[in-house]
């Protein structure tokens, strides 16, 4: 997923995220990003502050290069307020995609997630949420 | 990477796993930064990691509440226990002591169950074996002088173990069996007693029976004793017919379907 020229890109240390024109937000976990806690935190703030209503999330996790457990179950948003009402996820290396698998099988994320190697089939589906 | 780095990266993978296996998390796989397919296993293996012991952790508290639920159990029914006593003494009417030994001996029926439980390994299963024979001796306390001359048999499969569900009710028609015997079956203080419990074709069947001088016979079921009505009640409970043998002592056998 390529970083917008046109828009405001919001970074933080392990991702980049900003709202895409067609409603759907958007972030990118940075190549090699080790994510805990700390930094889930931190892109769950700047995601919130993405909109005001609700609104689909697509997310990036082709160059992650590990999560930690608290980490992914706050992603699930179990026991948290969001205003993201889906989850479309990239895993474009092998990597992300155990990440992935891991998220959606054990962590169960509150609203409804999936996981996709293409970002225009990942897109087609969150705007069905909009 | 070199195919000596690939076989080394291997082999921390399996130590990982075999560390894990031991449920022991201090070690992690390292993580290249190559996007190999080694680097998503290592990923997993990780991830595996945590996610078991957390789930570790979690079963660990679950089993020390569980412990610690039956000690409380047992403590309470020992503190009604010795309530009913001190109320025993207060009011002080001999027609009435039956009354509170009887309730008394109920609950300490029960409360040996949880005592069994939170000493247990599974918190949830209880030796019937064993259990009967702790009954026995803590009844036994209770009926019977230097001069007694009682004596009692278990047969009981050591292997076979019943949840709380099936152990609660069977219990107190056990401690009712028992009771029984050591307070109307002999009157000369000397006898038998015996527990046999065999498996049948989809059921259990458990005799308890003496040689002791009988039941008085009563056409009038509202003459029952509450320890007679008890073991209907609980028996029906327990999904078991009760077959009971008035001949050369009292018999009782017990069909408890699976």
């Amino acid at each position: 997923m390529k970083l917008p020229d046109n828009l405001e890109v919001i970074e933080t240390s392990a991702y980049w995220t900003w709202m895409g024109s067609d409603g759907v937000g958007r972030t990118k976990v940075k190549e090699g990003a080790l994510v805990t806690i700390k930094e889930a935190k931190e892109n769950a703030k700047v995601v919130v502050s993405l909109s005001d209503k609700e609104f689909p999330l697509l997310i990036d996790s082709t160059g992650i290069k590990s999560i930690t457990k608290e980490g992914r179950d706050f992603f699930s948003m179990n026991n948290r307020e969001s205003l993201v009402i889906a989850l479309g996820i990239l895993v474009n290396s092998p990597l992300s995609r155990v990440v992935g698998n891991f998220f959606m099988g054990l962590n169960k994320p509150r609203v409804d997630t999936k996981l996709f190697s293409s970002e225009e089939e990942a897109i087609q589906w969150l705007k069905s949420y909009l | 990477m070199t195919e000596v780095s690939k076989n080394s990266q291997a082999q921390e993978l399996l130590d990982v796993i075999m560390s894990y296996a031991r449920l022991d998390f201090n070690k992690t796989c390292s993580i290249n930064d190559d996007g190999s397919t080694l680097d998503a296993i290592a990923t997993g293996i990780n991830m595996l990691g945590e996610e078991l012991q957390s789930s570790t952790i979690s079963a660990r508290e679950k089993e020390h509440l569980l412990s610690e639920i039956h000690h409380r159990v047992k403590n309470n029914m020992q503190i009604i226990s010795s309530m009913l006593r001190l109320h025993k003494n207060m009011i002080d009417d001999p027609k009435l002591d039956p009354v509170f030994e009887d309730c008394q001996s109920r609950i300490t029926a029960m409360s040996l169950i949880h005592e069994m439980l939170y000493s247990s390994s599974d918190f949830k299963y209880t030796s019937l074996k064993d259990y009967a024979i702790k009954l026995v001796e803590t009844i036994e306390i209770s009926y019977t002088t230097k001069d007694s001359k009682i004596t009692f048999d278990i047969d009981v499969p050591p292997i076979l173990k019943l949840d709380i569900d099936q152990i609660i009710p069977l219990g107190l028609i056990l401690n009712e069996c028992i009771s029984n015997t050591y307070k109307h079956a002999f009157p000369d203080k000397t006898g038998h007693f015996y527990m046999k419990v065999e498996p049948g074709k989809g059921s259990l069947i458990i005799s308890f029976g003496d040689n002791g001088v009988g039941m008085m016979e009563t056409s009038n079921p509202s003459k029952q004793t509450l320890g007679i009505q008890l073991i209907d009640l609980l028996s029906e409970q327990l999904n078991a017919s009760i077959e009971i043998i008035n001949k050369n002592g009292l018999h009782y056998i017990f069909t408890l379907k699976n």
